[in-house]
C-alpha cells in the first residue's frame, strides 16, 4: 500500500466517526501504520508492505515489538485489501485478525470483543519479561555508553553468523547489515549507503520474529534466550534510541539455530 | 519522529485507557491539545518553555490519573513529579488492573535527572529556558520516553 492509497483509508476512517492516526511512539522504530479508535476500543493494524509480503517474518516482527511496546488493551489487526494478497493472508492466518477491506475493518474496530483473560495475562507476563529485558539493555548501554555489552560468548557469534549466513543463502549479509566475527564477539556494519535506520529497522523486526512466535495476538517467546550484546558501531552514530532497539538482536535463541 | 506524532497517539492511547474518568480524560487531553496549539507562539524562548509547561503538566496528570485508578490517592501538598514517580517505582503499581511492572530503579534516576529536576529549575529561575530546539528535543525525548514506558508497562 503506498501513501496515497493510506491517506485514503484513513480518510474512509474518519468519515465514517472513527478516530484515525498514523502513530508513533519512541519505544518502537516502526510500528503500526495506523491506530484507531472507536469507542473504548483501540486498534493497531498493520497493512503489509512489499518487503513484508515477501518476507513475512518481517511483518510478524514489526507485530510483535508493537504489542510489546503498545498498551495490552491495544488490539493488533492486519488488513489487507488488494485483491491478490489472499495467499499471503493465508500465511499470517491465527497470528493476528485479518480483515480484507476497509468495510470489514470497520465491521471489526466496531464489534464488542474482549481478549480471554488467558490471553490477556499471558502477554502481561511477556511485557514484563520483555521490559526488564529492555530496562537492563538500557542500564548497561547508558552507563558504559551506547552498546558496550559485548558479546563476550563466542558461542553466541558463531550463532548469529550462522543465522545471518542460514538466511541468506550462504552471504552474510542481512538487510544490509554485515555480521563479522571479531575478538571481542560479533561486530555488525552497514554493508553499503543503505540508511542506518532502515536497516536497524529491518534487524530489529527480523530479530523479533526469531525471539517470538504470535498466537493469537499474543508473541510468545520463542526459547529460552541469552542476554549477549553486539556492537554495531554504524548504527550507534545514528542516535541512542535506535542502538537500543538494535541491542535486542542480541537475545538470540540458544538452541536450533 | 515527529514530536506532534508522538504527542497525539498518546492522547489516543490515553483516552483509550479502560477505566480512567472521562473527566479527567478530558482535562489531560486539552493539555496535550495545548501542547500542540504552541508551535505559532513567538518569540521562540516563550513558545519552548510554554512546550515544557504543557508536556510536564500533561505529564503530572497522566501520572495523577494513573495511580488514582490504582486505588492510589496523594494529597495535594504530597503531589509532586518525583513523589509520583517514586510511586512508579515501587511495588504498589504492580498487579491486576495495574502495571505489569514497576519502572526500574536506573529509568527512574533519568527521569529524575532528565525530566524533573530541569522542570523545576525553569519553573522557579527567572530568565531559565530551553537554549535551543535541540534542548528542547532532547528533554521533550525523556518525557516521550517515560509516557511510551508506561504503556509499555500497561
Amino acid at each position: 500500500m503506498d501513501s496515497k492509497e493510506l491517506a485514503r483509508l484513513k480518510d474512509h476512517l474518519d468519515r465514517a466517526n472513527f478516530e484515525v492516526i498514523s502513530p508513533s511512539i519512541p519505544f518502537v522504530l516502526e510500528g503500526p501504520d495506523l491506530l484507531v479508535r472507536h469507542g473504548q476500543r483501540a486498534l493497531i493494524v498493520f497493512i503489509p508492505r512489499k518487503s513484508e509480503q515477501s518476507a513475512p517474518s518481517l511483518l510478524a516482527g514489526r507485530i510483535s515489538g508493537s504489542l510489546l511496546a503498545y498498551p495490552s488493551y491495544v488490539e493488533a489487526v492486519i488488513n489487507i485489501s488488494e485483491p491478490d494478497s489472499s495467499h499471503f493472508a493465508l500465511g499470517l492466518d491465527g497470528l493476528v485478525p485479518v480483515t480484507t477491506s476497509t468495510t470489514d475493518l470497520m465491521r471489526f474496530a466496531s464489534r464488542r470483543t474482549e481478549r480471554k483473560s488467558s490471553q490477556s495475562n499471558d502477554l502481561r507476563r511477556i511485557k514484563q519479561l520483555h521490559m526488564r529485558r529492555v530496562g537492563r539493555i538500557t542500564e548497561a548501554s547508558e552507563t558504559r555508553g551506547a552498546i558496550s555489552l559485548k558479546a563476550t560468548s563466542s558461542e553466541v557469534a558463531f550463532q548469529m553468523s550462522a543465522n545471518l549466513r542460514a538466511r541468506n543463502k550462504g552471504d552474510r549479509a542481512l538487510f544490509g547489515v554485515r555480521a563479522a566475527q571479531t575478538q571481542e564477539g560479533l561486530r555488525l556494519a552497514l554493508t553499503s549507503a543503505r540508511s542506518a535506520r532502515r536497516a536497524a529497522v529491518e534487524v530489529t523486526h527480523a530479530s523479533y520474529s526469531s525471539l517470538y512466535q504470535l498466537d493469537n495476538a499474543v508473541p510468545y517467546p520463542t526459547t529460552n534466550t541469552v542476554d549477549k550484546g553486539l556492537w554495531a558501531d554504524d548504527m550507534i552514530s545514528e542516535g541512542r534510541e535506535y542502538a537500543l532497539w538494535f541491542a535486542l538482536v542480541h537475545a538470540l535463541p540458544k538452541a536450533n539455530r | 519522529m515527529k514530536r506532534a506524532e508522538v504527542v497525539k497517539t498518546f492522547r489516543m492511547l490515553l483516552g483509550a485507557y479502560p477505566g480512567l474518568p472521562a473527566a479527567e480524560i478530558t482535562r489531560i487531553t486539552d493539555e496535550f491539545n495545548e501542547l500542540l496549539r504552541v508551535a505559532s507562539v513567538s518569540p521562540q524562548r516563550r513558545r519552548m518553555l510554554l512546550e515544557v509547561v504543557h508536556a510536564c503538566r500533561a505529564l503530572e496528570s497522566t501520572l495523577d490519573v494513573m495511580l488514582g485508578h490504582f486505588g492510589i490517592v496523594l494529597s495535594d501538598k504530597d503531589k509532586s513529579l518525583g513523589k509520583s514517580l517514586n510511586i512508579f517505582n515501587s511495588s504498589a503499581v504492580v498487579g491486576p488492573g495495574k502495571l505489569v511492572d514497576r519502572i526500574d530503579s536506573h529509568a527512574k534516576a533519568r527521569y529524575q535527572d532528565l525530566v524533573t529536576k530541569v522542570r523545576n529549575n525553569m519553573m522557579h529561575r527567572a530568565g531559565a529556558y530551553p537554549h535551543t530546539e535541540n534542548d528542547l528535543d532532547g528533554f521533550m525525548s525523556v518525557i516521550h520516553a517515560w509516557l511510551s514506558h508506561l504503556m509499555a508497562l500497561t
